[in-house]
């Protein structure tokens, strides 16, 4: 019998201990229950409201309000280079429940500069939720070659764009439309074609778009051709296009990735997102915009 | 370089193994010849010749010739036997200094009407190496399969190797991903060898002869790939008589011929999509059914005999997928890929104990997705050149040393091009050159011992890397019943493949560069084969390997304009290791073979995962395949095939939160997720029947008609979870795998 013999006798029990041995335990996390905070800083514009809830379970109904957090200590800190604060500025929670405005209604957004939320005097002692940014640069429209012309025309509205700048990386932009008359104009096809109601796309966005996209021109601007997919409805609307910074960034990149899969990205695979918050999750991030009032046409 | 201790250790053993080549007595005597087939002519891969009563012997290599050097002269019974077919002896007497030149034909025997499945021989051929497998086309053709009978769907069925699912014929071979795995066909690196997205592989079971697979632990003589190989090689043709098929099936049909011409043979085999009847009927009764889909391929081959020690063979295969899909009345998308490969190959025996080959080899991929959307156009040109040279040497000094070496040599051109509304947005050029050396012995210095050592170096122009990878392996003879095998190899890839198991019509290439090294890894393994009776055999494998420096597309790039090229990637490592075992039985009326497969596979990437190791989605612990034909009379044969697998790993959703979108209308509604696929799906099983009637066609031919049940029980095997999160709370749904689908073919062979 082949298992007699005396090389085997010795073999098969060590060869089955070492597989036995390396069998992993690999078990799934429970839910755990984070912070969730929300904020934008837009360059030149005033200080954001900031959101404050928790997280659900997946097969739990999301109400804002029933998972909104009060009595929250919050503040926004403008940092300077060395880190240290330049100013601070702090939040009083709103008559609406998990939603904090700030105390100074006349600051201003400046871009370039960092920005940190720090939220404590949550439910549990010693909680605290921190996270920073840096506000792009903000940049102008030197032109745009029509305000006016045709869906899908070969005439495409063309922003001429200065620079903006955001450190260590190019500068990434989302355009996004917003229908100024949607009630007296339809979708136009794409958007026509699509299951949800009308007033889900009143305002719409291209996704991230590197600047590797465009020329540079040799005086330092930029030739940006907005989208058409970006347009949902015909006649007037507002065209913006953003430059944002890294937690907006990484925040839809990821997003794409979880929802949208793409790539490599394996069927059903769900990645997480990433946050760039401490002590919780959501989104603090900055952008710096342009915008300008065009008029679709139909063919 | 990463030659470390291990690998300087297994230099030293392949120097010392060298080191005794004695020279060849001029008082030795040789043999050596083709064998080939007796009805077709075909050069027969792998055959066994040996010298009766002695420990003399070869086998026949890539191009059907063996050689056997070093005899004492003699008298001596000198046997010829291939698996399947009648052996052969002769009495031959050898005299001193004699070199004989003996070719000799093969015929099936009637005994093994059902040949065997897996095949390997026993003297020491690569093919029973460890960690090695031959699948022949007869298994290819007799399994139940989706739409076509598929090779890698049959090499699916075998321990250590799994699918990603039903709609991927990927080959995921001991934890590996597919673009770990070398495909050659004719000496050819094939790039995307799909048809219909990936559903199943370009290579038409007409056309093939001979089919390889190295599932770990590969020679010398192949690298480039961290996993393993499939060498595939399509017929020579037919050197005696004109022969074809004609096989129709619902939704695809073939063709093939192939015969003699006063120099050689030919073969030639078509293939194409039928589809188009079954597409204009769902087209009126369900949406979003493609404008138009066909898919085909031709696979060619002629071989000029130039002499008794020269041939020349000039082998072609062309395919191309199609698809035109509109998805609404302002979203369409536009596919047409597919694969060409031209191999010219001149094989000439140099001397009595030297044989020598020389391939000039292209290959061409291409893509070229368009989708149209509200305007606005994304348009991808994908195109994938490599043309190479390659030359291999055989020498066999003596009867103890089996050496062979060769160079593979090429240039090789990877060009993306997008552009998005009208803008070219990337135009990525990638060239490199590449060149590889090996040089490998194979040595008996015991009846019992064979061991093979091989070293091979590669140098990828790109990056300016040269790597050199040892390889060794070491077979005992126990018994005449039982083997024990060992192996470790050192492995370098210098290639990446972005896929997506689902749709396999975007792949695309990417190479190392400065900053994205080639990834590496060790493989180690450890073998038992037995034969406890004629036409039984038992294999035990265990294997452990490792993943270094992988190197793959960031998923989280979402535009890859302006970006440096090491920015594309994210970087990481992994390991693999498992237990395979393989029962079979090769004959008789009742034949086929279980495969089981214990097996963990893991994957960490830097700030993924909280930076640990995780299971890829392709991950299964246990993977089962049972395959039995039984040959119920002379007119019918059935067969059925039963798989089961460990549930694929997935990520669980945990929590959810909703986030105001500043850039549009709707709220984004992210996931908290748990670790990374550290859930899993049901378990997959599935039962696949079979049922072959054998006749004759009006007396022109034979015919079979083939009567197949995919999923005879309809089990909803789970391909993923979706989930929808534009519900409050989000659903989950399940998206199934193949229902039940019968499926009819009918083949006439002329």
């Amino acid at each position: 019998m082949i298992l007699n013999h005396p090389m085997l006798k010795k073999t098969i029990p060590i060869l089955l201990l070492v597989i036995m041995s390396a069998c992993e335990v690999y078990r799934q996390d429970d839910y755990a229950e984070q912070y969730v905070i929300e904020a934008y800083l837009t360059a030149g514009e005033t200080l954001p409201e900031v959101r404050l809830s928790r997280t659900i379970p997946l097969n739990q109904t999301f109400v804002f309000e029933e998972v909104a957090i009060s009595d929250a200590d919050i503040m926004i800190r403008l940092t300077a280079a060395d880190g240290g604060s330049v100013e601070i500025y702090t939040y009083s929670e709103s008559s609406r429940r998990g939603i904090y405005t700030p105390d100074n209604q006349e600051a201003r957004v400046i871009s370039a500069r960092m920005y940190t939320l720090e939220v404590t005097g949550l439910d549990r002692p010693g909680d605290r939720i921190t996270s920073s940014t840096i506000v792009p640069l903000q940049f102008d429209i030197v032109s745009l070659n029509v305000d006016e012309t045709v869906y899908q025309s070969d005439v495409q509205f063309e922003f001429n764009l200065t620079r903006s700048f955001f450190p260590g990386r190019q500068n990434i932009f989302i355009a996004s439309s917003t229908a100024l008359d949607p009630d007296g104009f339809p979708l136009t096809p794409f958007w026509a074609d699509r299951d949800g109601e009308p007033n889900e796309y009143i305002q719409v966005s291209s996704g991230l778009i590197n600047e590797g996209n465009y020329t540079v021109n040799d005086d330092n601007t930029i030739d940006l051709k907005y989208p058409w997919i970006g347009i949902a409805y015909y006649g007037p609307n507002r065209l913006d296009i953003y430059a944002v910074d890294d937690n907006i960034f990484d925040y839809y990149r990821s997003l794409q990735t979880q929802q949208g899969g793409g790539g490599n990205i394996s069927p059903g695979q769900i990645e997480n997102v990433l946050w760039n918050v401490e002590g919780g999750i959501g989104l603090f991030g900055a952008r710096a915009g342009v915008s300008a009032e065009v008029f679709v046409n139909r063919e | 370089m990463h030659l470390h201790r291990t690998g300087a250790f297994i230099c030293l053993i392949f120097l010392i193994i060298f080191f005794p080549l004695r020279a060849f007595g001029q008082e030795r005597a040789g043999i050596s010849g083709y064998v080939t087939e007796s009805t077709t002519g075909e050069t027969i891969l792998g055959a066994n010749v040996y010298l009766k009563d002695t420990s003399s012997g070869s086998v026949t290599n890539n191009s059907g010739y063996y050689i056997i050097s070093g005899i004492r002269p003699g008298n001596y019974i000198v046997v010829w036997s291939f698996i399947g077919y009648e052996e052969v002896k002769r009495a031959i007497t050898f005299e001193s200094g004699q070199s004989l030149r003996i070719d000799v034909q093969l015929t099936p025997s009637n005994l093994s009407l059902q040949e065997l499945v897996v095949e390997a021989d026993a003297l020491g051929d690569e093919r029973q190496s460890i960690g090695s497998a031959q699948v022949t086309t007869k298994l290819v053709k007799q399994v139940p399969a989706v739409l076509q009978a598929d090779v890698f769907r049959s090499i699916q069925l075998l321990p250590g190797i799994k699918a990603a699912s039903d709609f991927s014929s990927g080959l995921y071979i001991r934890g590996g991903s597919p673009d770990q795995t070398l495909i050659l066909l004719d000496r050819t690196t094939v790039y995307n060898p799909t048809h219909f997205f990936g559903f199943f592989s370009t290579f038409n079971p007409d056309a093939i002869k001979d089919i390889r697979l190295y599932k770990g632990a590969y020679p010398a003589e192949y690298g480039g790939r961290l996993g393993s190989v499939v060498d595939i090689y399509n017929k020579d043709g037919n050197r005696n008589n004109m022969a074809g098929t004609l096989s129709i099936g619902l939704l695809s049909s073939r063709a093939s011929i192939e015969g003699p011409y006063s120099k050689g043979s030919y073969m030639l085999a078509f293939r194409r999509s039928t589809l188009e009847p079954v597409l204009a009927v769902l087209r009126n009764q369900v949406d979003n059914v493609p404008d138009g889909f066909y898919f085909y391929d031709i696979n060619g081959k002629l071989n000029f005999d130039a002499d008794a020690n020269n041939r020349i063979s000039v082998a072609f295969y062309s395919g191309v997928d199609d698809v035109k899909f509109p998805i609404g009345e302002d979203l369409r998308f536009n596919l047409n890929y597919g694969n060409r490969t031209l191999s010219t190959t001149w094989t000439r025996i140099l001397s009595p104990t030297v044989f020598a080959n020389l391939t000039v080899t292209g290959s061409n991929y291409f893509s070229t997705p368009l989708f149209e959307f509200g305007g606005t156009a994304f348009e991808r040109s994908n195109t994938v050149n490599d043309l190479s040279v390659k030359s291999d040497f055989e020498w066999m000094p003596n009867s103890d040393h089996s050496v062979r070496t060769g160079i593979w040599a090429g240039h090789l051109t990877l060009n993306l091009k997008d552009r998005f509304d009208g803008l070219e947005t990337l135009n990525s050029l990638i060239e490199t050159s590449y060149a590889a050396f090996y040089i490998q012995d194979r040595w008996r210095p015991h009846t019992r011992w064979t061991i093979t050592a091989g070293l091979r170096g590669n140098y990828f122009t790109r990056g300016d890397y040269f790597r050199l990878d040892p390889r060794i392996s070491a077979d005992y003879q126990l018994s005449s019943r039982l083997k024990l095998q060992a192996a470790y190899g050192r492995y370098h890839q210098f290639l990446t493949l972005i896929t997506n198991e689902a749709f396999s019509g975007f792949d695309v290439w990417l190479t190392t560069a400065d900053g994205v090294e080639p990834a590496w890894g060790d493989q180690f393994g450890l073998g038992l084969k037995y034969t406890p009776k004629r036409n039984y055999n038992v294999e035990v494998e265990a294997y452990y390997r490792t993943m270094r420096g992988l190197f793959e597309l960031d998923p989280r790039t979402p535009d890859a304009a302006g970006l440096d090229y090491a920015d594309l990637f994210r970087f990481g490592t992994g390991y693999a290791y498992g237990l395979e075992i393989l029962l079979e039985k090769t004959a008789g009326r009742l034949n086929g073979f279980i495969g089981y497969t214990y097996g963990n596979t893991r994957r960490k990437f830097e700030n993924y995962n909280n930076s640990n190791f995780y299971p890829p989605k392709y991950d299964r612990t246990h993977d089962a395949n049972v395959v039995i034909n039984y040959n119920l009379s002379r007119k019918w044969m059935l067969t059925s095939v039963f798989s089961y697998a460990t549930g694929q790993a997935y990520t669980e959703p945990l929590g959810r939160t909703r986030i105001r979108d500043p850039f549009g209308t709707l709220p984004t509604d992210p996931l908290t997720v748990g670790r990374v696929n550290a859930s899993r799906l049901p378990d997959y099983h599935r039962l696949d029947l079979s049922a072959t009637y054998y006749s004759t066609f009006f007396g022109l031919g034979d015919s079979e008609l083939q009567i197949q049940i995919i999923n005879a029980y309809s089990r909803r095997n789970i391909w993923f979870y979706n989930f929808e999160l534009e519900e409050n709370p989000p659903e989950r749904t399940e998206v199934a795998l193949l229902p039940i689908i019968p499926s009819l073919s009918y083949t006439i062979y002329f």
